[in-house]
């Protein structure tokens, strides 16, 4: 009993010190609204509108239901070809992490996808699939797939060769090895990997259907800026980046830092927090 | 009864010949030493004989039912608790997480692990607690063969030597036969039955000295003398603290 309640005040306090951290990161979005300020003072409300101004126009969408279904439209896309794209890089990269072949036969191939600039995908998914889900899906996932791939290829090649050897002195056969050994340690190199993936999946939703005019964010986007309703273009600016954080620090933060409990006990006394 | 039978086992690493007509033989509840100078391939001799290298040649006949290894350095994952570390032959066992807890807390009693270190994470405990919980992984299995492999020479000499009577007491408890590694005569000389001298390039064994009496039963002062007595006067121990640094391992 004892031992689970110390487990138990342990997560609450870990818990505690994740929430506690936030206020700097407060701080340092409202170091960027005042810099956002002083530029809007400087060029006035139609080239910067205030932050404040940005502010009640987020407002004023969120009033909006058919706007909330418009944010969750763009949010379910980037989610998705996300989660395609962590899936297959994942699974590729661990495949090459594995075969030197492989590995030497992907890179290349990594850097020539990662030089292909999104809007050129975006152009040719419109291309294939037309101005559909699918479209802006498929060039989230073609965007955001080699920084997991190297994440995950990275993280088995520089997997520990002695514990590997200690595993199969005590019997563990390849599979036994993988699923105990490696996938902790290739868990370590995706996260961060992940973390990036997320963000470039968000951006390249946005960007596709401001070019295709598929509804969504970028949709609201491209209406704004025919309108040229700057407010409303940063409002929806806004309320795309709001989406990233809350998926970030809602999901995927929280999983990383489970998963890395034992380098927050490696700290020293005084620099914990 | 043979634990463990070695024969004509020979072994190359990119075409260079480290091990070459080895045999060896442990009898069940029997500790055997096996010495030699620094890059003669007793490492790769006991991970062949662990299951870890493919030998080239040779073959490794086993007559015990389960065995455990201990490694020069703790090999411990650093992102699980000493608990889950000592019950990691148990998890790839498949035995219940309850019973695993259970077996682990059991076995860390017996190296001296107190409780409270069983939730701490390795990089959290010393360098002698961590060799102290790749003992208890090692014999969390309940083996009756067990590899050591150098296991106590990034020790300081006080933490060496009581790690050595654990393993002492702990063979005698279990009654488990071992293959310990070492360079170290002292050591050898105190926790095994039998020492085994490795040629100096891996060419086979160039002999062997049963040791009189039974480890832990040996006083310090006889260990000295029979150590002193190898190195002055017995051939066989020649080359044994022969080192070339300059050597790639």
């Amino acid at each position: 009993m004892t031992r689970l309640g110390a487990v138990a005040s342990n997560r609450i306090g870990r818990a505690g010190r994740f929430l506690w951290s936030s206020w700097s990161g407060l701080a340092a979005i409202f170091l960027f609204c005042a810099v956002w300020q002083i530029g809007h003072e400087a060029y006035g409300a139609f080239i910067l509108p205030s932050p404040l101004a940005a502010v009640r126009a987020v407002i004023q969408l969120a009033g909006e239901e058919a706007n909330w279904r418009t944010a969750m439209t763009t949010a379910e896309r980037a989610l998705e070809g996300f989660a395609l794209a962590a899936l297959a890089g994942t699974t590729a990269g661990v495949i090459a992490g594995y075969s030197a072949a492989a590995i030497r036969l992907a890179r290349p191939l990594v850097t020539l996808i990662l030089g292909v600039p999104p809007i050129a995908w975006i152009v040719l998914a419109m291309i294939w699939f037309g101005s559909t889900d699918g479209m802006v899906v498929t060039t989230v996932t073609i965007a955001a797939m080699p920084a997991a791939f190297i994440g995950a290829a990275e993280g088995i090649m520089t997997r520990d060769r002695g514990l590997d050897d200690m595993a199969r002195a005590f019997g563990a056969g390849p599979w036994r090895r993988f699923s105990t050994l490696a996938v902790r340690h290739v868990a370590a190199h995706v996260f961060p990997a992940l973390v990036l993936t997320l963000g470039t999946a968000f951006k390249v939703a946005v960007m596709a259907e401001v070019l295709s005019n598929s509804g969504g964010i970028g949709g609201g986007l491209a209406r704004a800026r025919s309108n040229l309703d700057v407010s409303e273009a940063m409002a929806w600016v806004l309320i795309a980046v709001a989406a990233l954080i809350a998926v970030e620090y809602g999901f995927v933060r929280p999983i990383h830092s489970e998963l890395e409990r034992w380098r927050e006990a490696a700290r020293p006394w005084g620099v914990r927090r | 009864m043979t634990a463990l039978r070695l024969s004509g086992i020979g072994h190359a690493y990119l075409g260079r010949t480290v091990l070459d007509r080895v045999d060896l033989a442990v009898g069940a509840g029997e500790i055997v030493a096996l010495v030699g100078p620094s890059g003669c391939g007793k490492s790769t001799l006991i991970h062949v004989a662990a299951g870890i290298v493919q030998p080239l040649r040779g073959r490794v006949e086993i007559g015990y039912a389960r065995h455990g290894m201990v490694f020069q350095e703790p090999r411990l994952m650093p992102w699980a608790t000493a608990r889950e570390n000592i019950a990691y032959p148990l998890r790839l066992a498949r035995i219940a997480r309850k019973d695993r807890r259970a077996r682990a807390e059991a076995i860390a009693q017996h190296v001296s692990l107190e409780p409270e270190d069983l939730d701490k994470f390795p990089i959290e405990l010393s360098g002698g607690m961590r060799q102290r919980v790749a003992i208890a992984r090692a014999l969390a299995s309940r083996p009756d063969f067990v590899y050591f492999d150098e296991p106590f020479t990034a020790l300081d000499v006080a933490l060496k030597r009581r790690l050595q009577d654990l393993v002492i007491s702990a063979a005698q408890e279990a009654r488990f036969g071992a293959l310990f590694v070492t360079h170290d005569l002292f050591e050898a000389v105190r926790v095994a039955h039998r020492i085994a001298v490795m040629e100096a390039h891996g060419q086979g064994l160039v002999g062997e000295r049963v040791i009189d009496g039974i480890p832990g039963c040996r006083a310090d002062r006889t260990v000295f003398e029979t150590v002193a007595g190898y190195l002055a006067e017995d051939r066989l121990f020649r080359h044994v603290n022969d080192i070339d640094e300059r050597r790639p391992p």
